[in-house]
């Protein structure tokens, strides 16, 4: 009863803004003329071209998968080891490619990448390569492009089981003689099993819907489903098209979910009584899993100790340069963005000719981007609200409670990070048309919310898997019931988890472009929809200086919480000398 | 520490009627938890007297942590009855239910101070301002931290946090405290420290203690009884003495204290069992317990410290190998195809055994106990 | 300049927009006021510099002319406007539509029929190379034309698609609209004439030699371009050294300081078409609105501030000269240009897709390599 009652307004908005206007796409694609038809399929099963670029796109998120999954594990692993302090500000960091629109975004690294970019420039100098390496408008430059995007998607699964992995489970096997690797792959690695599960579905899975950083950064090869969707939904104003392709992805979509969800649903489990319930069966191990491993360790083991030894020497800062790489890569754009924003040249051009505030006052003195900005600023925050108000309760009732739709509801609160956000977009319009909800702001609240409560229900589940739920155990043995434990205790201490789950959804809803394009109006005209039309003709540093306001903002909240730290800290322990 | 009793208890036991001289008596009928098909708990029955300090004994996965969780009120019980002071409380949520609760890992709120972590259970009662202050200061003493209350739970040490958490159970002057493993993440020296500290404080507070732990040392020298578990059966519960001198069963014999088993023959008589060792050459008779009922083949169980050995060059047995502990020596010896574990103790003047002296190996009858083969 | 505005005002012409001097001496204009009237138009605004321009030129005197209040909103992709139609809410009373995707607009019955009555006769006969329509008046004319890097090649510069696709000759990188754009990107017109099409025999298009000859160029295509802004973006940061670029956005940078040449030889003149959507609520105000915009002297306002060229040639009369040869309809470059035939791309042929649909598919195909 109670999850029910935890899960109901999500349910309820989720249906109403997002599940039934996507059925009503499906069947429209089930239509031709107003009869049913499966023309649209027809023409898409006769279509070749549509099956390769399918394949090229499910090859692309699965690179994109895997190298995140590579770069994304040390540097969870690394934090997990850090103290809560600096963990928050590194996960804050992971998130940073968030804060910045997607133009600005890969225009920074078509700078960064070009053959006379500063990357290039460097290894020049270096001596590392004889001539400049081409790194952009080819598969490179959509990796490097995706892959920052999606580490976050990458890095907080991991994150939330590494954290919860007990080092000294690790200690004890090596004390117990096998070595730091060996018990890496038998202790470690078999405890994150579940969060690179979910990890890789999730960006797989969205990694599917991308179209504009590949469609920029990509060479005249890159094509990919999306792109062939939106081109339909945008510009050929062919629904029906696009809703039948839609649909085939949205199928593929559930059948990967279909494929993973015994995963995926591991990756909810917390396991909040440790301590309480009988510890001896948990310990089995990857091995245990997959016998072959056990075998294999076995016959490696002697040959493998001196590799193992050699390793153990190098693995340490292995782990941190391959973790500090990654951050750079997260943070590297902003070496470029930054100065943009103080240029004074007219376009975009690096680096700047001269520097000079002429953009942040243009920005300023534009009544209509003001305008627009304040409209963003206040429903992108209404939907953050929401969704943390929506989202959160929806976390507690899939991580604390055991239920037989646990798993499709989660598969549910999710997708809308995997379907484009076109169709999405597309549905919603034509369920709302006719009311008086185009061009109105509550349209705006709803459609973001529908996009950013997924975030909200990822992040806090990751957050309250790690919470130590003995403290509620101990809260209630002191008397206090649970709603005063929840208030007193758990909220308290999800404060930081809650913040960066609101600053998730208020960043996808402050970032959408696609939205705005169908449910904008005269009085509901959302900032992105200003800056991409001054965009489509001309890039100017306008749009940079929007992300360094964003950072100004963020950086000042970040010192107010370290002052406010410091201060608390220093008169805690001078007070205690005079009780 | 004298807590204005009357107004805490008040509010506390709400939900749970309790009479003032008879508080904190426990008694668990019956108790069953199933974790699926797997029976963590069962059929546990299990009587505390007010005041009483009892230690759940077990190793990892017997079931004592979860019999522990079903008393708070954090687990549900399969079947069976929870009764304090005679009322079931199987219904009773934890937070009515008024128990402190020690946990391993202290469990201290990390966004509050010291004193606002002993204030909580206060102040979910109802207390306010200088009461609450007043009580803190006082829980504070009890566990020698005064002057800490403004410091956070992390810049104290693991020993101090515990004692915090202890001072948090206790100031709320619950009528039973439940512990689970609350010495389990300390180092020795501050465990043994840690362990008389809780005894003192228990002998000045009153409330009866229920305390989970897998160390036999720590739960035989805190707890008036200990209850042993295995498997999520109650093997045996009685003083540690009782334990020791008297268990009811071969795992009790071996998880408390040092113990040898010889495989013997059993030999049914009237109301005896005659037990008899070919190896040692050694018979034993004894009234047939229930748990003798059947079998031809049994294990005697003696001490190391009821083995006698005379250096004796005839004799077939063999010291293989020994340890000098001071006051004792440990000695192992090799008898027939079995080996023995005897503990001598050491008199000035007398020599040491050596290994591979011939000695003559004495059981003393009736400090042995006999249970059936299959354990 | 005084002098030039009296000697238009005795030839009995309204008077010449922005122009401080002239403003402030004859404040009422001589003739051609549209009558007042109430409420507010929505229309599309374009942003940018291009936005700014229609702020000055149309929107702000139209307000301070009729007291009708002009709402500018930003763009909408075209499928967008076209679900907002079929939805009975349009997203604006007036757009612009890219002059190859009106017609569609024009078949599905999603425009409204303008109402030619507000405007001067004049005017109206004035509109060349492209005429109004039923449901469409020309709001500007822009060339999709050869623009290279001036700092790569100065003396000898591409001239032709042919140079274009001539990597040897002409080295670096290039870029070409996406093929998804269809009649928008001129890539398909390109590609013919850069196989030796004569401009004049173009249409209809020969789709396999349009491809043959795309792919020969695709091994020096860095990326397909898919915003205006790309493309010069990209020979500013010199990634490509020649590709197709629209002009107004070539000559934009320019002023600025770019150094990006171009040659108006076989340029594309394209065109975008102002029309009223269909359930418009405040279709008097538009007609009103477009009569305002279709003057010349406002055109000619509006050229001042970017340079697209006005569809009305009178708005010619108000431009200075420096200014109107940097336009793709002046006459010296009008003679190297054509107009994209916009009806050959909306034919529909046999299996009901327009050649719009039928270029996608087909770059779809080609693409992804199974073409």
């Amino acid at each position: 009863m109670v999850p029910v009652l935890l899960l109901l307004p999500i349910v309820i908005l989720f249906s109403v803004g997002y599940v039934v206007p996507l059925a009503q796409l499906v069947l429209k694609s089930l239509q031709h003329d107003g009869a049913w038809s499966l023309n649209s399929y027809i023409e898409i099963a006769n279509s070749p071209a549509f099956l390769w670029i399918v394949l090229r796109t499910i090859a692309l998120a699965a690179t994109v998968t895997i190298v995140c999954l590579l770069i994304a594990y040390p540097l969870a692993y690394a934090i997990s080891k850090c103290s809560p302090r600096a963990a928050s500000l590194l996960l804050l960091i992971v998130t940073l490619p968030y804060l910045t629109s997607v133009l600005i975004r890969t225009y920074a690294w078509i700078v960064l990448l070009s053959p006379n970019g500063p990357i290039n420039q460097l290894f020049l100098r270096l001596g590392l390569i004889s001539e400049p390496l081409q790194m952009v408008f080819n598969s490179v430059g959509v990796y490097v492009g995706m892959v920052q995007v999606q580490l976050p998607l990458m890095v907080f699964p991991l994150y939330a089981v590494l954290a919860r992995v007990d080092p000294s489970l690790a200690k004890a096997a090596q004390s117990l003689g096998s070595p730091p690797t060996d018990a890496f792959l038998r202790v470690t690695l078999p405890a994150a099993i579940p969060g690179v599960i979910s990890g890789c579905t999730l960006v797989f899975l969205s990694s599917l819907g991308f179209y504009i950083t590949p469609e920029l950064l990509g060479g005249p090869d890159s094509y990919l489903i999306a792109q062939g969707i939106s081109l339909r939904v945008l510009i050929l104003g062919n629904f029906d098209e696009a809703a039948a392709q839609s649909t085939i992805l949205m199928l593929t979509v559930i059948a990967v979910f279909l494929i993973f969800r015994q995963r995926i649903a591991e990756e909810l489990d917390d396991r909040p009584h440790d301590n309480v319930s009988p510890s001896g069966k948990s310990s089995s191990g990857l091995s245990a899993r997959w016998p072959i491993l056990e075998r294999l360790t076995a016959v490696l083991h002697g040959p493998s100790m001196r590799l193992h030894e050699a390793l153990t020497v190098v693995r340490r800062p292995a782990l941190y340069v391959s973790a500090g790489l990654t951050l750079l890569l997260l943070v590297l754009p902003f070496v470029v963005v930054i100065p943009l924003a103080f240029s004074n040249a007219p376009y975009l051009t690096f680096p700047p000719p001269a520097y000079s505030l002429r953009w942040f006052s243009s920005l300023l003195k534009n009544t209509q981007w003001l305008d627009a900005l304040s409209f963003s600023l206040r429903w992108a925050g209404l939907s953050a609200l929401l969704s943390v108000a929506i989202g959160v309760p929806a976390a507690f009732a899939l991580v604390r409670y055991r239920f037989s739709a646990r798993v499709p509801v989660y598969l549910l609160l999710i997708s809308p990070l995997i379907v484009p956000h076109v169709v999405i977009a597309v549905s919603l319009f034509f369920a709302l048309a006719g009311s008086s909800l185009i061009g109105n702001p509550l349209a705006f609240a709803l459609s973001y919310t529908i996009i950013g409560a997924p975030y909200t229900v990822v992040v806090m589940i990751a957050g309250l898997k790690r919470f130590n739920r003995t403290l509620e155990l101990a809260a209630a043995s002191l008397g206090s019931s649970p709603l005063v434990t929840l208030r007193t205790v758990t909220l308290p201490l999800l404060l930081p988890t809650l913040a960066s789950a609101a600053l998730f959804a208020f960043i996808v809803g402050f970032d959408d472009v696609v939205f705005g394009l169908f449910l904008s109006g005269p009085t509901a005209t959302p900032l992105p929809m200003r800056m991409w039309d001054n965009i489509r003709l001309e890039i100017s540093p306008q749009i940079a200086v929007i992300a360094v306001l964003f950072l100004i903002v963020l950086a000042l909240l970040m010192l107010l919480r370290l002052f406010v730290g410091a201060v608390v800290q220093g008169r805690r322990p001078q007070q205690s000398l005079h009780p | 520490m004298s807590v204005s009793t009357a107004m805490v208890s008040e509010k506390a036991t709400a939900g749970v009627a309790t009479s003032q001289s008879q508080r904190g008596s426990v008694s668990v009928n019956s108790l069953t938890k199933m974790f699926g098909p797997v029976k963590a708990v069962d059929d546990v029955s299990l009587s505390i007297e007010p005041g009483e300090f009892v230690a759940l004994l077990g190793s990892s996965g017997s079931g004592k942590s979860t019999l522990l969780m079903m008393i708070a009120g954090f687990e549900v019980s399969s079947s069976g009855d929870i009764m304090l002071d005679g009322v079931r409380i199987n219904d009773v949520p934890s937070h009515r239910r008024g128990f402190g609760m020690v946990f391993q890992s202290y469990a201290l709120f990390p966004h509050m101070t010291i004193a606002e972590n002993i204030a909580y259970p206060l102040r979910r009662r109802g207390l306010r301002g200088g009461d609450v202050e007043r009580e803190v200061t006082k829980a504070l003493k009890l566990v020698a931290l005064d002057g800490y209350g403004a410091r956070l739970p992390s810049q104290l040490s693991g020993g101090q946090q515990q004692r915090v958490a202890l001072a948090r159970a206790l100031v709320f002057r619950p009528p039973l405290l439940l512990m689970d493993e609350p010495l389990g993440a300390l180092d020795r020296k501050l465990r043994q420290q840690l362990q008389m500290e809780i005894k003192l404080i228990h002998k000045e507070v009153g409330s009866t203690i229920i305390f989970v732990t897998h160390d036999q040392e720590e739960a035989l020298s805190m707890a008036d009884r200990v209850a042993v578990l295995e498997r999520g059966r109650l093997q045996q519960c009685g003083t540690p003495r009782e334990l020791y001198e008297q268990p009811a069963t071969a795992f009790v014999a071996d998880f408390i204290g040092e113990m040898n088993f010889l495989p013997v023959e059993l030999r049914r008589s009237g109301g005896e069992v005659c037990a008899r060792s070919a190896d040692v050459g050694l018979e034993v008779v004894q009234e047939a317990s229930q748990v003798l009922t059947s079998g031809d083949r049994g294990l005697l169980a003696v001490r190391p410290e009821y083995i006698g050995l005379t250096p004796d060059e005839r004799a077939t047995a063999t010291v293989l190998e020994s340890a000098y502990t001071g006051t004792n020596q440990s000695v192992l010896v090799q008898v027939g195809s079995i080996r023995l574990t005897a503990r001598t103790s050491v008199s000035p003047g007398r020599p040491l055994f050596q290994s591979g002296q011939r000695v003559r190996v004495e059981i003393e009858a009736s400090h042995t106990r006999v249970f059936p083969a299959a354990r | 300049m005084v002098d030039i505005v009296r000697r238009k005002l005795f030839q009995g012409i309204a008077l010449v927009g922005g122009l401080a001097a002239a403003r402030s001496l004859f404040p009422a204009p001589a003739i051609a006021r549209i009558p007042k009237g109430t409420g507010e138009v929505v229309v599309y605004d374009g942003g940018g510099s291009w936005g700014e321009a229609k702020r000055i030129a149309y929107f702000e005197p139209f307000e301070k002319e009729t007291g009708i209040k002009v709402i500018a909103q930003p763009r909408t992709d075209t499928g967008a406007v076209r679900a907002s139609v079929l939805a009975g809410a349009p997203r604006y009373d007036v757009t612009i539509l890219p002059g190859g995707k009106a017609p569609t607009f024009e078949r599905d019955n999603l425009l409204h029929p303008i109402d030619y009555g507000y405007f001067e006769k004049a005017d109206l006969g004035a509109f060349s190379p492209v005429k109004v329509g039923k449901f469409t008046v020309p709001a500007i004319i822009y060339s999709l034309f050869i623009a290279y890097d001036a700092s790569k090649f100065a003396s000898d510069a591409p001239n032709s698609w042919t140079d274009v696709w001539d990597a040897q000759k002409f080295a670096g990188r290039r870029s070409l609209m996406a093929g998804t754009w269809a009649s928008d990107g001129g890539t398909f017109e390109a590609a013919l004439m850069a196989d030796g099409v004569d401009p004049s025999k173009l249409y209809p298009l020969d789709w396999d030699r349009a491809f043959k000859s795309l792919s020969r160029v695709k091994p020096s295509i860095l990326k397909w371009w898919n915003t205006g802004a790309e493309a010069p973006q990209m020979i500013i940061d010199k990634l490509i050294t020649a590709g197709s670029a629209w002009n107004g956005r070539v000559s934009a940078a320019n002023e600025q300081g770019a150094k990006i040449g171009y040659t108006w030889n076989q340029g594309m003149l394209q065109y975008d078409t102002w029309v009223v959507l269909k359930g418009t609520k405040n279709a008097d105000n538009a007609f009103k609105f477009l009569a305002f915009s279709a003057r010349a002297e406002n055109q000619a306002k509006f050229v001042q501030h970017i340079l697209y060229a006005p569809p009305n040639s009178r708005a010619f009369e108000h431009v200075p000269s420096e200014r109107a040869k940097l336009l793709p309809t002046s006459p010296e470059a009008r003679k190297l240009q054509f107009v994209q035939d916009y009806e050959f791309w909306n034919i529909v042929s046999s299996n009901g897709k327009a050649n719009n649909e039928i270029a996608v598919a087909q770059w779809e195909r080609w693409i992804s390599g199974v073409r």
